[in-house]
């Protein structure tokens, strides 16, 4: 919200003034759909959902009241006010929400914003996930309320409240419980040495290792303490702004003591595991060994390859590397580059699969704009070759390829928020809906005689409970068999060569691993139909053939019987190969099949409508407080003043008002003339967001070009931004003004009616490192002119010219280039100011200025210090990175002729101190070059003999 | 405009001088040595008065303290007293809830308190010397102890103070002097607050054992239940009446720990039980009011309040007082199981009710003290 404000803060003195160059870059948020919201009122709930998904909303409205009711329980606390829920039926739609300003990428499941207690919740095809979430924030809903309640009753007012590991671990815990995938992650934490101790879990704060070891100290509380002392952690909050002094006083022990004994207690439970699982580095061959590496598919070219996405260099890629053993990382080939340009935006990097036929075709989603879009490559020729989206169907995951390449079956998630198998028939180009029901059916493969599907489903008797097994689907009779059934999650099955035998991924033995069935060999016309009770026994010959500690999926068969998967280990995803796994099978142990005993044909989802006295009608924005502060605003151009700021809302945060009010009168006479207000309404409602504003500024400021000046402005303007994607976009604005400004050193006095037009083009899609860009490119591109229609005082152009691209060396380390100029040209052109660590280092904040300028930057990033904490008595405070920085700066400000150039050159450092805080620090020289046509003899440089040296805070360019 | 303000605190600050100069003081020495009703009116904490309310009830007054009160008020004849959360130690008039005068007690943490006679016993809930003798008739403090955390209430029998501390520590101080008499380590932590009757103390702890231990602090019986006992226990007709927050209620032969009868209702228990000649009163977190019979535990009405139980019942006549989170007290006929009267206050009901004849009075979450007439 904060940097809404300053953003249209500065939209508008910028508009007005100078555009400030650390805004005006930046992704887009694009507003696709229009959704017709309605509100359904339930009896703790406001739930914001469209008409196409009210089936979801029913679905959610029962969980979200089952919920209230648990949490009560739990929290011995009730929330007075009715709770807003916004629903989104995909996570593509709730990706285009207005409720908070940032962009939310796919690993945001939702979240609960704490200034209008809004709960943000959507859903992806899976109810378990949508209704997990939803109660994980419902969970912050409850531990806000109570926490505030307890902190005001105690007349507490700067108590830091729960710290962040125990908020989410709690949200976690009361959610999820324990699950495979904590499970996953501890496992892996505590058998690689890597867990972070309670004292020291502020090193991790805010990554999902820190949500796990939360939800993980919690069960410990829970188990060893008793579920109560939970509570009584939260309702001993006000005890001590340290929360370790909250533990000590209702746990009874120390810290340390805590620590030791949790950590004794995990090491107990999970040392024994190796004795008869294993680390997978030690049993198979791995091919893959840095960063996340998911989702192999074979590929024959002249050698065996596999292809597989990966975020190795911050980007989610496509890549092929060879499928033989490797001791160290291999060449890696690039076939698609994902994350910086809107063909291919995102391909769900752990949600979708990718395959490959044996044409060398390689079939993968990818989100392209508001769908997703099917596409089909040629791995040799790196081409794409074909690209499909389908009318209702908005996210695409693991499209799979009949064995003759014929069709391609695929999981589809519609407007609605269901999300069904489909299979797309390449020939006819006609898309085949296979199921069309609530259920979540997920991760489709052909059989190798393509009679049939195997998929996952949660439609089982055990799916009420958020499990998933597999099924099989006929595509000749259209019938479901089940072939697995139990309170497990079974997973992404993957047909053998011949035929014999499905892989799967089960967590049967704890965390997730491979496991085989034989495959049923069922004719046409033989299968009978999943609600008839003599096709529920699951077949025979249930097998684990992976037993890693921590984790393995992704089956992928080689057509030699080999299997390629991906498993987690130390942190990190790998792909991995198993020789001969065909031939293992059978020399595995058999487990008992699994058994249908009392079998529900189809169960329900429990919807809504319990007190029978829910409303439904359709919003209407309403507006409500967000933010009101005083503060102190200080511009060059208007100087320093106080003043009181306010912005409101609507609950979907698509129409935002911001006002700005204060008065730098110096004596009383001037009040009135030194009133200084802004309004702006921005509407956001649309794929082009619109700014319009009204304005009055008078009084005395000070310039460096203009020295102390009088001015009184008032006017309006409007301004249009339409994002052609996520990373480019035009932005055009008009501002109109009369300006009556007089310059106290001359006396001279002048009255303008000023009229500017500006238009830009904007394109980012930077990667980021801890302390700023380090790949993609950034780039600002303004045309404008500002005239005076009544006097013709003033009339000039303006252009500008902001180009920045990082060039990626290393992992870690970039080459950064800047080439800025800014040039107004005619009569009373503004100057322009450079100068700072901003851009020319070395040189004064703002000394130089000119109606024209330019720059040219060079900056080489590289890491400097990996890990840097400092220990202080009240906990420890923890800078994830420490980076190095070379530079060469060169350029000026003018307004006639451009005849030296100024220079600087040194050395860096930045430091990483909070999630929106970086401290610069620079040292170097400056120099000159005086005449600028000897610029390229490096002789002529008179370089000053005293270094300088610069405090800043701020990203780098 | 800051001017202005400056006006405005001045103003305030006199206002403030000029109301809490007096001290704090109770007068009528004689008075002071009836009953005042600690936690539940009695050692055996049973919250029972015998006169019964008429309907409606009348507001006589609401007063706002300076932060939101714990669950106990205590009432004598002519005052009404409370510990506030941010550490201060008021006392108002009941007939007009004007304040009495200024408590020396400078704490800034929340505090509690249990009187007998002259003597107001002041638990202070952290810090050094927490436990305070306070002396009601000279206006000053008399004695003070370090005991660590004390997460219940003290408990005043005869002339001895009882009190648990978080760490499971049970302790028995003499309460003109603050010597300590007995002590007894728990085998586990405790968060709850003890009662007495018959030479027998009852106190629940955090694993949810139920501890009988004579006066002398030497233990006599254990009772498990299946999670933390958050409330005290309840001590009538030679039985032992406790909730846990394992969602199940307890009657245990007093003499020697055995079930009497246990009656499950699926949700906690957080606050103690009043019980009458028939029927035993509780209320929970799953928004009910539970009338079970006294001598087998079979539920014998029950009324849904809309909102988590947050309070004891009152047993007054033939009714029962009940606040609950949605910021009402419920007056509940007692034999029938409905509502007679609600009163809406402004925020969560959190002090258990109190009465002491002609008056009603309890609190809500924010800071209100309110003060009905009963007839
Ligand atoms: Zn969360």
């Amino acid at each position: 919200m904060m940097k809404k404000t300053i953003l249209t803060l500065t939209i508008l003195l910028g508009l007005t003034s100078v555009l400030h160059s650390q805004y005006y870059f930046g992704r887009n948020k694009v507003i696709y759909n229009q959704f017709d919201w309605r509100i359904l009122q339930t009896d703790h709930f406001d739930i914001y959902y469209y008409p196409q998904m009210r089936e979801l909303a029913e679905i959610g409205a029962a969980y979200a009241e089952e919920s209230y009711l648990f949490l009560e329980n739990k929290f011995n606390h009730s929330i007075h006010d009715r709770i807003p829920l916004i629903f989104y039926a995909t996570h593509a739609h709730f990706q285009e929400t207005n409720t908070i300003s940032f962009l939310i990428p796919e690993g945001i499941g939702g979240f609960f914003e704490f200034l209008k207690g809004r709960v943000v919740v959507p859903a992806n095809g899976s109810i378990a996930d949508f209704k997990n979430v939803l109660r994980h924030e419902l969970v912050h809903v409850f531990t806000h309320s109570k926490v505030n309640r307890i902190l005001k009753n105690h007349r507490m007012t700067n108590h830091p409240g729960l710290p962040l590991w125990f908020v989410e671990g709690l949200a976690e815990f009361w959610s999820r419980g324990w699950d495979s995938e904590a499970e996953m992650f501890i496992r892996d934490a505590v058998i690689n040495g890597y867990l972070f101790p309670v004292e020291r879990i502020y090193e991790i704060s805010g990554s999902f290792l820190m949500y796990k070891e939360g939800q993980a100290v919690l069960r410990y509380i829970a188990a060893t303490y008793g579920d109560e002392k939970i509570l009584q952690l939260i309702e001993n909050v006000w005890m001590s702004a340290q929360f370790e002094q909250v533990m000590q006083i209702t746990l009874g022990v120390p810290l340390r003591e805590f620590d030791q004994s949790w950590i004794y207690t995990l090491k107990k439970q999970y040392y024994p595991l190796l004795a008869r699982e294993d680390a997978a580095a030690r049993v198979s061959d791995q091919i893959t060994r840095r960063g996340i590496n998911i989702k192999p598919a074979f590929y024959q070219a002249d050698s065996e390859c596999v292809v597989f996405i990966s975020n190795r260099s911050g980007y989610a890629n496509i890549y092929k590397t060879s499928a033989r053993k490797a001791q160290k990382e291999p060449e890696m080939e690039i076939l698609v580059k994902g994350e910086r340009s809107a063909e291919f935006e995102s391909f769900h990097l752990l949600n979708s699969a990718i395959d490959v036929n044996r044409q060398g075709e390689l079939v993968f989603v990818s989100k392209n704009g508001e769908k997703d879009v099917l596409y089909i490559m040629d791995v040799k020729e790196k081409r794409i070759l074909e690209k499909y989206e389908f009318a209702d169907l908005v996210s695409l995951f693991s499209p799979n390829w009949h064995p003759d390449g014929s069709k391609i079956a695929f999981s589809g998630l519609a407007f609605s928020g269901r999300s069904d198998l489909y299979v797309f028939d390449r020939l006819s180009k006609r898309l085949q809906p296979l199921l069309n029901d609530a259920f979540d059916d997920r991760d489709p493969v052909f059989s190798p005689d393509g009679s049939c599907l195997a998929f996952s489903s949660d439609r089982g008797p055990s799916g009420e409970h958020g499990f998933y097994n597999l099924f099989l689907y006929h595509l000749e009779d259209h019938k479901i068999r089940h072939i697995t059934n139990g309170m497990v999650q079974d997973l992404m099955p993957a047909w053998s060569p011949d035929g014999s035998h499905i892989a799967f991924v089960s967590d049967r033995s704890g965390t997730q691993n491979i496991w085989t069935l034989p495959a049923p060999s069922i004719q046409q016309g033989e299968m009978p139909d999943w609600s008839e009770s003599s096709a529920l026994q699951p077949p025979d010959g249930l097998k684990q053939i992976t037993s890693f500690v921590c984790g393995a999926y992704d089956p992928e068969w080689m057509p030699n019987g080999d299997l390629l998967f991906t498993v987690f280990e130390n942190f990190s995803f790998n792909i991995y190969r198993e020789p001969a796994a065909l031939t293992q099978i059978a020399a595995a142990t058999a487990h008992p099949p699994d058994t249908l005993a009392c079998y529900t044909p189809q169960w329900n989802f429990r919807k809504l409508l319990g007190s029978g006295d829910s409303r439904d009608f359709k919003y209407k924005p309403r507006f409500s407080l967000d933010i009101a502060q005083s503060q102190i605003t200080q511009d060059p151009i208007f100087g320093t003043s106080g003043g009181a700021q306010l912005v409101v809302s609507d609950m979907l945060g698509n129409y935002q008002y911001f006002f700005l009010l204060y008065n730098n009168a110096r004596t009383r006479d001037e009040f009135f003339s030194s009133f200084n207000f802004a309004v702006t309404r921005m509407d956001l409602s649309r794929r082009t967001n619109i700014a319009m504003g009204l304005y009055h500024f008078a009084g005395q400021y000070y310039s460096r070009y203009d020295h102390w000046f009088w001015e009184r402005r008032y006017g309006g303007y409007g301004a249009l931004s339409y994002p052609l994607s996520k990373f480019k976009r035009i932005e055009a604005s008009l501002n109109v003004r009369f300006s009556d400004k007089e310059w106290y050193a001359s006396g001279y006095r002048r009255k303008a009616l000023l009229v500017s037009n500006f238009v830009s083009y904007v394109k980012d899609n930077s990667l980021w490192g801890p302390t700023g860009p380090i790949d993609g490119t950034r780039l600002n591109i303004t045309l404008g002119n500002t005239l005076d229609i009544a006097h013709s005082n003033v009339n000039f152009v303006t252009a500008i010219l902001d180009y920045r691209r990082y060039f990626r060396l290393s992992n870690q380390s970039a080459h950064g280039i800047r080439v800025w100029t800014q040039v107004n040209h005619g009569k009373e052109s503004m100057p322009f100011f450079m100068g700072g660590s901003w851009d020319l280092r070395g040189y004064g904040f703002w000394r130089l200025w000119g109606t024209k300028l330019a720059l040219v930057s060079n900056e080489l990033r590289f890491p400097f210090i990996d890990r840097f904490i400092l220990n202080f008595p009240f906990g420890g405070l923890a800078f994830s990175a420490i980076r190095g920085a070379l530079f060469v700066d060169v350029g000026n400000a003018w307004d006639e002729e451009l005849k030296t150039l100024l220079g600087s050159t040194g050395f860096g450092v930045r430091l990483r101190l909070a999630q929106m805080l970086v401290l610069r620090f620079d040292v170097g020289r400056k120099f000159e070059v005086e005449d600028i046509h000897k610029f390229y003899q490096p002789r002529q440089y008179d370089f000053e003999s005293a270094w300088f040296t610069q405090f800043f805070f701020g990203w780098d360019f | 405009m800051r001017k202005r303000l400056t006006i405005c605190l001045i103003s305030i600050m006199i206002f403030t001088l000029a109301a809490g100069c007096g001290k704090f003081t109770l007068k009528h020495p004689a008075r002071l040595s009836l009953a005042w009703p600690q936690l539940g009116r009695s050692p055996h904490r049973n919250a029972v008065c015998s006169t019964p309310p008429r309907f409606p009830l009348s507001l006589i007054w609401e007063k706002r303290a300076s932060s939101a009160l714990g669950i106990t008020m205590l009432a004598g004849m002519n005052y009404v007293l409370f510990g506030t959360q941010d550490g201060k130690m008021e006392g108002l008039y009941l007939k007009d809830g004007d304040k009495i005068g200024k408590i020396n007690i400078r704490s800034k943490v929340e505090l509690t308190a249990a009187i007998a006679g002259e003597h107001m016993i002041v638990v202070k809930r952290l810090g050094e010397k927490n436990i305070i003798g306070y002396d009601l008739t000279k206006g000053k403090t008399a004695w003070e102890l370090s005991a660590g955390h004390v997460p219940g209430e003290p408990l005043i029998v005869e002339k001895r103070v009882y009190l648990a501390t978080a760490g499971g520590q049970l302790l028995c101080l003499d309460m003109t002097d603050g010597k300590k008499q007995y002590e007894y380590q728990l085998p586990s932590a405790c968060s709850t607050t003890p009662a007495f009757l018959d030479d027998r103390l009852i106190i629940g702890d955090d694993r949810g054992t139920i501890h009988a231990l004579t006066a002398h602090l030497e233990p006599v019986w254990q009772y498990p239940t299946n999670a933390a006992i958050r409330s005290p226990a309840v001590l009538a007709h030679g039985t032992v009446f406790q909730g846990s927050t394992d969602g199940t209620f307890y009657a245990l032969t007093m003499a020697d720990g055995a079930l009497r009868w246990k009656t499950d209702i699926g949700a906690k228990i957080y606050h103690p039980a009043a019980i009458s000649d028939s029927l035993v009163i509780f209320g929970a977190t799953n928004h009910m009011v539970y009338a079970v019979s006294r001598e087998r535990g079979s539920i014998q009405w029950r009324y849904d309040c809309g909102s988590v139980i947050a309070t004891a019942p009152l047993l007054c006549g033939d009714h029962v007082f009940i606040g609950a989170m949605n910021k009402k007290l419920y007056a509940i006929d007692a034999a029938q199981g409905d509502v007679t009267w609600e009163y809406t206050a402004k925020g969560r009901i959190r002090s258990y009710p109190i009465a002491v004849d002609p008056y009603l009075i309890f609190s809500s979450e924010d800071d209100y003290v309110y003060c009905f007439r009963l007839h």
